[in-house]
Formats: C-alpha cells, sequence, structure tokens
C-alpha cells in the first residue's frame, strides 16, 4: 500500500515538474517589436500563404513556417490571434486514435481481406464495341472508352467494384476501420494583406524619421540601450549628437495600427521612459486615443508624434526642436 | 563569507493527488510536546497511511498543532478518526475535512499561511514564470524593468523589516535578508566577497527561483532579483546601487553571479 502511494506521489510529482519544460506551451503574445519583425520576414519572403505538408513521421508541419519563424504551428495559430494570419480548412485526414499520427490507408479484397489487389479497367473495345477488363500496363491505345474500373483479389480471384479500405498507423502498426479512426482538420493559413501593409507603413516612417532626425545633425546609433536597471531596451531607431560637448540622444518607437493606437500599444514605451536617461519619441499612425496622450503629456521625457500618414508625421517631426 | 549546509527540502501540500484513495486532511491541537507525537501516531496509523508531510506550527513546549492528509483503510470511516483523536487524553482539538473533488484532496483548514509571523502567499515556480514571460512577451524590455521595479520595492521592504524588527544595519542585515532567502525558498546565496569601504561586491546565488525555470535562455534572466539586491543595498547603505548578473544558470552557467557596485551617474 504504501509502496502504491509512494508511486503515485512520485509520479504525482514528476507529472507537475513536467509542467516546466511545458512552459512554452502557454499562451503567447507578441511584443510589437516581436510582431514589426515577424511581418518583415514575412514582406521580404513574399509569402503569401503557410501551406501544410505530411512528414515521414506522418505529422503534419509547416516547412515555410520553420524557414522563417523556426517553428511550426504553434506560432501561426499565435498569428491568427494577432490578425496577421487567417486559417483556412483544407481537408481531413484520418489520424491515429493512439498516436494522433496521420494514418495511411489500405485497400483489401472484401471477402478474403488480401491486400494483395489489382485494379482493372473496363474498357469498350473500339472495334468489337464488347467490354473487358484489363490493367492499366495491358492498355495499347490511350485513347480507348474507359467505362470504370474494376479489383480483382490476386489471392481468392474475387473481382469487387469497390475494395475494403483500412488504416495502418506506420507508427504503432495498428490498423483501424474508418469507424475507428479520429479526423483531423488540415489547415491552411494565409497571410493578411492588411497586416503587411502596416509593416510596410512602419518601414517607409523609418526612412523618414532617419532623414529628419540626420537633417537635424543627429546621427543613427545601435538601438539596443541599457537603461539605469541594467534592462537593455531596444528601440525602432536610436540617434545620438553631441552638440558643445554635450550628448544628446533620443530614443524612437514607432507604433502603427489599422485603427486607432491604444495605450496597451504604447505602454511599453510609456514605462521604458523611465528607466532610460535619453529622450523619446513615440511615432504613431494614425491617431492615440486620449488616455495615451494624457499619459505620454506626464512625461517629461517623451514626444508623441501623431499623424494619420507619413507625410503629415514627417511634418510634425521637422517642427521638433533639440 | 557565507555558507549553508542544506538538509532536505520541505513539501506544503495544498493538495493531495490520489486516486482511488480515501484521503483526508486532519488538523490537530495537542498538548504534552513532544511526548505526545508517538501516540499520535499510533492512533492516526491504526486508521490508514499519513502520505503527505506534516507540519507543526507552534513550539512543541505546551500547545502544538499539526496536518496531515492520510488515507483511511478499508471500512474506517472520518467520524471514526476522529473520535478515536477526540479520545486522546493530549488532543485539544481535531477536525477533520474530506473535502475532495475528483481524487484531489485539498488542505481547507488552514489559513492563513506565516511566515515569522507574517501573512505569506505560495507561488510556484512555474506560476511565476508565466508572470514573468507574460510581461516580457507583452512589453519586450519594458516588462523586464517592471520586474526589476518590483525587485527594489521588495529590496527595500525587507531591508526596512530587518532594520525595524531586528536593529540590523549595514552589511550584517544584507547577510540576514540574504540568509532568510533560503529559509523562503527563493534561493541558495553567498556572499563570496564584499568590500564595505568600496561598497562592491560579488554574490554567488544557487538554485535562484527566477531565473531556473528559464535553463535554455540565451540572455541572463533575473530582473527582479537584482531589483531586488539593488533595493536592500540601497536602503541599508543610503545610496544607488548597481547590480549585475555575471552569468546566470538560466543561459547555461552552473550558478547565477552578481556583481555589486555604487552606482555612477
Amino acid at each position: 500500500m504504501t509502496v502504491k502511494l509512494n508511486i503515485v506521489l512520485r509520479r504525482y510529482i514528476k507529472d507537475h515538474e513536467s509542467i516546466l519544460s511545458e512552459g512554452d506551451s502557454l499562451k503567447k503574445r507578441f511584443s510589437s517589436k516581436e510582431k514589426e519583425g515577424i511581418l518583415k520576414s514575412i514582406r521580404e519572403k513574399g509569402l503569401k500563404e503557410f501551406t501544410p505538408s505530411i512528414g515521414c513521421d506522418r505529422r503534419v508541419s509547416y516547412p515555410q513556417a520553420k524557414e522563417v519563424f523556426g517553428r511550426s504551428e504553434e506560432i501561426l495559430n499565435q498569428l491568427v490571434e494577432e490578425n496577421i494570419l487567417e486559417k483556412f480548412m483544407i481537408r481531413c485526414v484520418p489520424t491515429c486514435p493512439k498516436d494522433n499520427s496521420i494514418l495511411e490507408s489500405k485497400l483489401m479484397c472484401p471477402r478474403c481481406g488480401s491486400a494483395d489487389i489489382e485494379k482493372k479497367l473496363l474498357i469498350q473495345d473500339p472495334l468489337s464495341r464488347g467490354l473487358r477488363l484489363v490493367s492499366r500496363d495491358q492498355l495499347v491505345n490511350q485513347n480507348v472508352d474507359v467505362k470504370g474500373a474494376f479489383f480483382e483479389c490476386r489471392g481468392c480471384g474475387n473481382r469487387f467494384p469497390s475494395p475494403l479500405i483500412k488504416f495502418y498507423c506506420v507508427q504503432c502498426n495498428m490498423e483501424y476501420r474508418l469507424e475507428d479512426v479520429d479526423l483531423m482538420k488540415m489547415s491552411g493559413y494565409r497571410v493578411l494583406e492588411k497586416a503587411v501593409e502596416t509593416g510596410k507603413e512602419v518601414e517607409e516612417l523609418k526612412t523618414v524619421i532617419r532623414e529628419v532626425m540626420e537633417e537635424k545633425g543627429f546621427s543613427l546609433e545601435n538601438s539596443m540601450v541599457e537603461g539605469k536597471s541594467g534592462v537593455k531596451h531596444s528601440f525602432d531607431l536610436y540617434f545620438r549628437k553631441v552638440v558643445d560637448g554635450k550628448e544628446h540622444s533620443i530614443g524612437v518607437d514607432i507604433v502603427v495600427r489599422r485603427d486607432k493606437v491604444s495605450l496597451e500599444d504604447l505602454l511599453p514605451s510609456l514605462i521604458k521612459s523611465h528607466d532610460i536617461n535619453s529622450y523619446m519619441i513615440v511615432v504613431v499612425m494614425p491617431l492615440s486615443d486620449f488616455s495615451c496622450k494624457q499619459l505620454c503629456l506626464l512625461e517629461k521625457n517623451i514626444f508623441l508624434i501623431e499623424g494619420k500618414n507619413v507625410e503629415e508625421i514627417k511634418k510634425s517631426l521637422e517642427k521638433l526642436t533639440f | 563569507m557565507e555558507s549553508y549546509n542544506i538538509h532536505f527540502p520541505i513539501e506544503l501540500s495544498s493538495h493531495i493527488y490520489l486516486p482511488d484513495e480515501n484521503a483526508i486532511l486532519i488538523s490537530l491541537k495537542f498538548s504534552g510536546g513532544f511526548e505526545s507525537v508517538p501516540l499520535l501516531f499510533r492512533t492516526l496509523k491504526k486508521a490508514g497511511k499519513i502520505v503527505s508531510s506534516f507540519f507543526i506550527l507552534d513550539g512543541l513546549e505546551d500547545e502544538a498543532k499539526m496536518g496531515c492528509f492520510i488515507t483511511l483503510d478499508k471500512g474506517i470511516k472520518p467520524e471514526d478518526v476522529l473520535k478515536e483523536l477526540r479520545g486522546l487524553k493530549f488532543v485539544l482539538e481535531a477536525k477533520v475535512s474530506t473535502f475532495k473533488l475528483d481524487s484531489l484532496a485539498f488542505d481547507t483548514l488552514h489559513f492563513p499561511l506565516l511566515t515569522c509571523g507574517e501573512r505569506c502567499v505560495v507561488l510556484t515556480l512555474e506560476g511565476l514564470k508565466a508572470v514573468s514571460l507574460g510581461l516580457r512577451e507583452r512589453f519586450g524590455s519594458a516588462g523586464e524593468f517592471l520586474l526589476y521595479e518590483m525587485g527594489i520595492r521588495y529590496g527595500e521592504y525587507d531591508a526596512i523589516n530587518f532594520a525595524k524588527k531586528y536593529g540590523l544595519s549595514g552589511l550584517t542585515a544584507v547577510r540576514a535578508i540574504l540568509a532568510e532567502a533560503v529559509g523562503r525558498g527563493w534561493c541558495y546565496p553567498r556572499i563570496v566577497e564584499f568590500d564595505e569601504k568600496r561598497l562592491e561586491g560579488v554574490l554567488v546565488v544557487r538554485d535562484l527561483f527566477e531565473c531556473l525555470p528559464y535553463k535554455g535562455s540565451q540572455t541572463s534572466i533575473s530582473h527582479f532579483f537584482r531589483g531586488y539586491l539593488c533595493g536592500i543595498f540601497s536602503y541599508l547603505f543610503s545610496r544607488d546601487f548597481t547590480i549585475r548578473e555575471k552569468e546566470c544558470v538560466g543561459k547555461g552557467d552552473s550558478e547565477c553571479i552578481f556583481t555589486v557596485t555604487p552606482r555612477v551617474e
């Protein structure tokens, strides 16, 4: 009894420990920077769709996703939630109820169960107009009229119009009837054009901001900056200039959304501003909501630049004096 | 400087999973100190098997408290156990909880949880990882800064607490707070060097709760604990400090190594 309990306890503790390695299965949320990086990869590679393929392990994988992101289906589903991709159904595939791998089909003779069957074509002889069964390799004249197909069992000689279909799992060697298999929906993922457009706008903005800042005498620096806390913060752009021996540095964060930019979108920038010694420009397109403006006004080192388009933002930036 | 000798871990069971077993929770207050314990155990063993670690909240001088999960043998009812226990002269109070959901028995008799007289809560490493991972994923480096800020406040609180409660200051207070971290299950820290004039030092921390679940990471993980150290040192030495994590178990080092230096503006 004690031994049994100990096993249960140990197993329980082990199960509990295993959660550690599954931590990554927690619902992932991407930061703005990560999203931009993803969109950039998609844009640069000109990807329109992520289509599934069945690997030799009989599991569905997305080779393009693995190539671009290093991960497969998991990230694609996350990108659906982030409105970057949309999921669409391709087909249902039979899967093993035991190990979930995709099953191979097996055609059998309905009488004796032998898998040694041959497909024969029912053709109409062009001369005699009579019907006869031939195997595909016996078909000399390709223009012959094929009326149908029959199957012939090499074991018992039975002829039948449709063979018995069974499924087998190459992983666990189990055989299943159709009614016993599970079905899995195989999906594709389509890139949402609007999301990619947003990424394009970020790139455009980066170019414009760089031009304006360089005109103001700033030079582009490494965008990774260590804060007072020792945390390394990254910016979309980071500029520096020295005036009369005094250094001025400005970090730029760009937030582009299809609709209004929310406070949640700006929070990372607002938080970072507390940890860095430099000024920050937060470029927002199209517009931020009221709470964002209020909060940015409270921060001494943040400039909030908004605009409906790149041109408007350029004009506002040009007006800034440092 | 410090050297602790870890003996064994403590299991605090808020629930126990025992399929096909009739598990119950027993909570007792008893007198008679250590002398009462053998008879108490004999009585409990007659009813079934003690399956989880028990805990004794007070000293064993006068009134002691303990709680344990036991699985009852066939035919034994919780009320039988209760009757038996209450029949013992030294048992002052006995309660049984049979609250179960499926095969899970929960500790619903002992609340709140205290450490050194202060109410505390249990947060698991994986749960904390989920929190810090969420902050990092959602806010990037800003999330790490938030963790650091949280650490600072906690460090300051502990420094104030030790200074006010026990009159400790300077390096002695730091050492006391870090020794406390072992009992709290945070980590196993050692100050390997500290120059009290220059206020510079090195800490080696083993099994740090913040970094341990992140094994396989590319960068140093600790931001909460860095902030915590910063809060402690800054309060106790009345100046700002910079804490850097030079090595981290998260990125494959055997221990986390922190350097402590006064901040230069």
